[in-house]
């Protein structure tokens, strides 16, 4: 293969493995105030999507308290949580634009607290 | 419906932290433990030993329902090693500890209960400093991987090490192990060298005792592979300062390859000795594609640390919030690496030169404990991070091998060399009684991959031991390559102690596809 088919071949590899990216990659905001979850890293169950409508005034939260009735991911059995973070894609923010702000989509990621008064005697 | 304390995990897939690998799951095979409470459970007692009942149901269940399971730390492991095409017993919530009165202490126990720590295994290596700090007087472990997210059980499987080139790895201060091991069965295992548990906490456990040398030592790093690890007694000790150093621009020269080589400081003139402090932990760190033999503007980094008596007044430093790269850039990097292969040459040396002055930079000398120093880890993204091990006599060699590759095949990252103790589990991959582990982390990417084939390759064609971490990057692996690394006798020992252990029916709940790469899931006749 002559190299000037090399490079236009690489280039177009390049240019679509950077759209794809640019869809899919995300910007996001992480609060923490642990870095340390009661899960092991990438456990999907601990990310759900967050759905508003019409500019925000409907919306419905992400319940992780230990009695909510959703069942699309985990709860937080101690009640706290560690850290969130809520990512937007470039896929949804383009939603929002095409949508004139109705349709808007995120993703929320979250780590409960680990169980606390871990430590005590054997006779406690 | 399910026991208590053990609850469903609807996924069927999963990702490791750094984004290495896939493992598929089977449907409704995974599950979250933790201890349960309420009035059926008044005591902690109660709560642990309904958790090992638990483990066994677990275990029956994967029996009846032919499902491979294995159990989750933190997944913080670059491998397969510790994942199977079943289920994942997520372990992390599991985080009780208890300190241990003289009667629950074995009478031949060569130092004091308060040297004991019993950990349930969930519980990760920052609850235990934290804990440990709490005690009067403090305590502290003995020595740490870099960072401190993995739970005791996982950092201890797979032989996490940090630079404490006297103290040695994480499994090195294990003294004792609580495994549930089948349907019906759990054992307390000890060595019969080094007895640490009296009969009265064997009996706390409701465990069958087991001292023997051998067993312990296969079992302590065993990647998953022996049950479910549900307790693990460490050995700590008084609390300490590290006192952490950190100089660049040093030649590459025969004073450094000394140190590299022979521990032997004596040419680095290393400023900060005194009475009262001891060298514990020594790294040397090199950019590869900034290197010139005795160029000190082209040279090493070292990182060492003094280990001295803990002062109450020692300034704490505070975590920076700064700016860093976003989760998301290496994967950038990688699409552009894998992208532009033929260029590749051209990119990386560039790219290397500017990530690697992000990563490590000199400063002035500052004082921690272990959890201050060793904390919460900053890379995220698609990283990718193979280790070896070899012996120190070996190290410059290494160097000099992986040097001359990049000038044909750059490697997109950096090295480091970390000194550790050697090992006496069967199969702890810092198994050289003084070992250098060799480290190439960088971005994630088919450059790299290609890389570390291409070094390990060159390692066996000229006859350089090595051994690889299990839970890095380590594809080359398989029987031939870990029978010639470990030889054929560790590996049988490891063996028959899984067997002892382990009824068939139970290995093959526990039998994964990397342990059958590795012929570590091989059936041995009978054992007499």
């Amino acid at each position: 293969m002559r190299p000037q088919s090399n490079i236009k071949k690489a280039l177009l590899t390049l240019s679509l493995a950077l759209l794809l990216i640019s869809v899919t990659n995300c910007t996001s905001t992480r609060v923490v105030a642990s870095n340390y979850g009661d899960t092991f890293a990438g456990n999907e169950s601990y990310e759900t999507d967050s759905w508003s409508y019409l500019w925000g005034m409907v919306k419905k939260d992400v319940s992780v308290e230990p009695d909510a009735d959703d069942s699309d991911h985990a709860i937080c059995d101690e009640g706290s949580l560690a850290n969130v973070e809520v990512k937007t894609t470039f896929g949804g923010a383009l939603l929002t634009i095409v949508t004139l702000g109705i349709v808007n989509h995120r993703k929320v990621s979250f780590a409960c607290s680990r169980p606390s008064n871990g430590d005590g005697g054997l006779d406690d | 419906m399910l026991p208590e304390g053990i609850s469903k995990l609807p996924i069927e897939k999963w990702t490791n932290r750094h984004e290495n690998f896939t493992q598929d799951l089977v449907k409704n095979a995974s599950f979250k433990l933790r201890n349960p409470k309420g009035a059926s459970f008044p005591k902690r007692r109660d709560r642990y030993m309904a958790s090992t009942k638990n483990f066994q149901w677990l275990i029956q269940h994967g029996i009846d329902h032919n499902l491979k399971l294995r159990a989750m730390g933190s997944g913080w492991s670059f491998t397969k090693c510790g994942v199977a095409k079943g289920g994942i017993i997520d372990t992390s919530s599991l985080n009780f500890s208890f300190p241990l009165s003289q009667a629950y202490v074995s009478n031949q126990y060569a130092q004091t209960p308060e040297d004991l720590y019993f950990l349930q295994c969930g519980t990760i290596i920052y609850e235990l400093n934290n804990r440990l700090s709490a005690k009067r007087p403090m305590r502290s472990i003995k020595a740490s991987g870099a960072s401190n997210g993995q739970t005791i059980a996982g950092a201890m499987s797979t032989g996490t090490h940090g630079a404490a080139f006297k103290s040695g790895a994480i499994q090195d201060f294990v003294v004792g192990l609580h495994i549930v091991t089948g349907a019906n069965k759990h054992v307390w295992i000890e060595r019969q060298s080094y007895p640490v548990a009296s009969q009265k906490f064997v009996d706390w456990l409701d465990a069958d005792l087991i001292q023997d040398d051998a067993i312990f030592e296969a079992a302590v790093v065993s990647f998953g592979s022996f049950g479910f690890i549900h307790g693990v007694m460490v050995e700590t000790e008084p609390i300490f300062l590290l006192e952490e150093h950190r100089i660049g621009n040093l030649a590459y020269n025969d004073d450094l390859k000394k140190a590299m080589n022979q521990l032997d400081f004596s040419g680095l003139n290393l400023p900060g000795t005194g009475p009262g402090k001891d060298l514990y932990h020594f790294e040397v760190l090199f950019n590869q594609h900034n290197f010139e033999p005795n160029n000190p503007d082209k040279g090493g980094f070292i990182k060492f640390m003094y280990k001295k008596a803990y002062d109450p007044n020692y300034t704490k430093f505070k975590k920076n919030n700064k700016f860093t790269y976003g989760d998301d850039l290496l994967g950038f990097i990688q699409t552009v690496l894998d992208s532009l292969k033929p260029f590749n040459q051209l990119l990386i040396p560039p790219l290397v030169n500017s990530l690697f002055s992000l990563a490590f930079k000199p400063q002035p000398p500052q004082d921690g404990t272990v959890g201050d120093i060793f904390n919460y880890t900053k890379f995220r993204g698609k990283v990718a991070s193979a280790a070896m091990a070899i012996d120190i006599k070996d190290t410059v060699t290494v160097v000099e091998e992986i040097v001359d590759l990049n000038k044909t095949k750059a490697f997109p990252g950096g090295l480091s060399l970390r000194y550790v103790k050697g090992t006496k589990a069967t199969l702890g991959f810092t198994k050289f009684p003084q070992t250098c582990v060799l480290e190439m982390d960088g971005v994630d990417s088919n450059a790299a991959r290609e890389f570390y084939e291409q070094i390990w390759t060159r390692m066996e064609q000229k006859g350089i031991p090595f051994t690889l971490h299990w839970g890095k990057i380590n594809f080359f692996l398989n029987e031939a390559r870990v029978n010639a690394m470990y030889g054929t006798q560790a590996v049988d020992a490891w063996l028959e102690a899984r067997h002892h252990l382990l009824d068939q029916p139970t290995r093959q709940v526990f039998n994964n596809k990397f342990i059958a790469n590795c012929g570590l899931d091989r059936e041995l006749g009978a054992i007499v």
